[in-house]
């Protein structure tokens, strides 16, 4: 016989099974849009498996079921009709800010449980410090959020520099610590009375809030995607120890894997930096930020594959490897998938004026797709993506602007004006010119190592299981 | 509950992510908030069990402000999914399928894309 609680049970393990197959499928692209739907179902049937809880409740006990029940459908209703309209109405706002924003609602949402649950003296031996840590991480993640959020929305590309940000952050770090473990002495001891119990929460809280700002505030823009990936995992990490508090399976497995999945996030925007996590976080931008940042073919080509417009400019590197008919192939993909492809052809490009044409013309690409230096001028500001085979010199600005160098005077591609700018190379070296690029240290740029070849022949299959699976 | 299992939890986040292209990143940070709505779970148990106005208090705003998440989460999530939508099929079986355009793209040679007028979030 079902009752109240075994159905609960049940739709919350129907619910962690859905988050997880949801996850899966939204980590891949072709099934992506069914993921986040599968993810909803998920956590819809764990929000409505708790209503159950009210069938299991005592009545007589709790005389105020009814009117609770009504709190919370007018709770649920008026939070998610509130925030739809919000996010459907800052339509073409700027996404990052809403999802900096954003991370501090869930946050937001555990301070006001844990403050209950302090405030009345409910929680008791470990789960009392199990409470304040999860106290702890959501006001540094709320207060990380709120300030992440409102640096996105002034636009103020700026850090505010701190010295001795380090020791800045620890030190209220570990204020807060050492109030959390004053707090849980003494009312573990039973003493709570004879300490301003209230007074040193709040301080508590607002150490944590500091210690969130100090982390947040001087963080360039760029590295704001780690320090939003961080608090994510922050929260997950303070729903799951809330889950442990309440005995409740469903929050503490989803925290979890909130905090595996915004950990590894949280790696992965770094690693796009070409900085670690504590890095950015924690220490100010290298003074000499010449470091080219890399990334591989595949994930190259699923880029490209959902552009508006890409340009590709082949240079040496794409003669001399052979490349041509693997680029014609890229090419023809990527007009399949709708992408705006042109291929921007200096005259010199190749070392030898006139060859790439006829390069390119062997592998079917001429006429309407290829435009010439003339007019290459304002394709690349439109352009998502510019994809550099083997060029290096026919795309470097420092040919007008340095005089001593061989190929001073030469024209070049304006590949860096292009949103994200892949270059395919073998090495780090630098071009025929010798001069190193400074485009290629660009904020945008990503270089990808490697003989055009088996580059294009990566992209190729990159592109083709991605095709093969929206087929299926 | 075993803490293993929770490390086995965080292992599957772990693992699961890892396997997504780079493309899917923001889509998946934004999931992953949207996950946090879970919290709303805690929030109900504590308001219907409140037996006072202060459980009451905070019970409202946890599940407010989670069911706040949820509904953010699940538009700005979609809504940047969107792109990656595949057209209902209504076009001859063999040709690739086309991706709906989520905005209008500065495009005159497109013969083959369609405009999909309809709001991609909506489901």
């Amino acid at each position: 016989m079902l009752n109240g609680n075994s159905l609960g049970g049940l739709s919350e393990f129907l619910a962690v099974l859905c988050i997880l197959c949801g996850l899966w499928r939204l980590a891949a692209v072709s099934t992506s849009s069914h993921g986040i739907r599968l993810v909803c179902l998920g956590l819809l049937l764990a929000i409505f498996g708790s209503l159950l809880y009210r069938f299991g409740a005592n009545v007589a006990a709790s005389p105020l079921l009814n009117v609770d029940t009504y709190l919370a459908g007018i709770a649920l209703m008026a939070g998610a009709a509130a925030a739809w309209l919000r996010s459907k109405r800052a339509q073409g706002g700027s996404l990052a800010q809403r999802m900096a924003l954003f991370n501090g609602l869930g946050a937001a949402g555990i301070l006001a449980i844990a403050a209950l649950e302090l405030f009345t003296h409910a929680a008791r031996g470990s789960q009392l410090l199990a409470t304040l840590s999860a106290a702890l991480l959501a006001a540094i993640a709320l207060s990380g959020a709120l300030v992440a959020s409102a640096k996105l929305q002034e636009g103020a590309h700026r850090a505010w520099y701190l010295s001795g940000r380090p020791a800045l952050i620890s030190a209220s770090l570990l204020a807060a610590i050492a109030l959390g473990a004053h707090i849980a002495h003494a009312a573990l001891t039973g003493d709570a009375t004879r300490i301003p119990y209230s007074g040193l929460l709040g301080l508590f809280a607002a150490a944590g809030g500091i210690c969130g700002l100090l982390i947040t505030l001087p963080i360039r823009v760029a590295d704001l995607p780690v320090a939003v990936s961080v608090g994510n995992a922050m929260t997950g990490a303070a729903v799951a120890l809330l889950g442990w508090v309440f005995n409740m399976p469903v929050l503490m497995i989803v925290g979890m894997v909130v905090v595996g999945a915004a950990a590894n996030l949280a790696q992965s925007a770094a690693k796009a930096l070409g900085r670690s996590i504590g890095d950015a976080l924690f220490w100010d931008i290298p003074a000499i930020a010449s470091e080219q940042r890399s990334t591989d073919a595949g994930n190259a080509a699923i880029f490209m594959r959902y552009a508006r417009k890409v340009v590709i400019v082949p240079g040496y590197g794409l003669a001399a490897a052979q490349a041509h008919h693997k680029l014609g192939e890229v090419v023809k993909l990527l007009l399949a998938a709708g992408v705006d492809v042109k291929v921007a052809v200096h005259p010199s490009a190749g070392r030898i004026p006139g060859q790439m044409d006829r390069l390119l013309a062997d592998a079917g690409i001429a006429g309407q797709f290829i435009i010439q230096l003339a007019d290459a001028a304002d394709s690349f500001s439109g352009a998502d993506i510019a994809l550099v085979i083997g060029a290096n010199d026919v795309v470097n600005p420092a040919t007008s602007t340095i005089k001593s160098l061989p190929v001073f005077g030469m024209p070049t591609l304006a590949a860096g004006m292009a949103r994200t700018l892949y270059v395919i190379k073998r090495g780090q070296g630098a071009g025929y010119s010798g001069i190193a690029n400074p485009v290629f240290q660009g904020e945008n740029c990503r270089m990808i190592y490697g003989d055009a070849q088996s580059v294009l022949a990566n992209m190729i299959e990159a592109m083709k299981r991605g095709e093969l699976a929206q087929a299926a | 509950m075993e803490p293993l299992a929770l490390l086995v939890a965080a292992f599957a986040g772990w693992l699961i992510v890892s396997r997504a292209p780079a493309i899917l990143h923001t889509p998946l940070i934004s999931s992953c908030m949207f996950l946090h709505a879970v919290v709303v779970v805690a929030g109900l148990q504590i308001l219907l069990n409140a037996s006072g106005p202060a459980e009451q208090a905070a019970g409202f705003c946890a599940v407010l402000l989670g069911a706040a998440n949820a509904a953010t989460g699940y538009a700005v999530s979609a809504g940047s999914l969107g792109k990656f939508r595949v057209e209902a099929t209504r076009e001859p079986a063999g040709t690739p399928a086309v991706l709906a355009p989520r905005h209008d793209r500065r495009r005159s040679s497109a013969p083959r894309r369609k405009v999909n007028t309809k709001r991609p979030a909506k489901d």
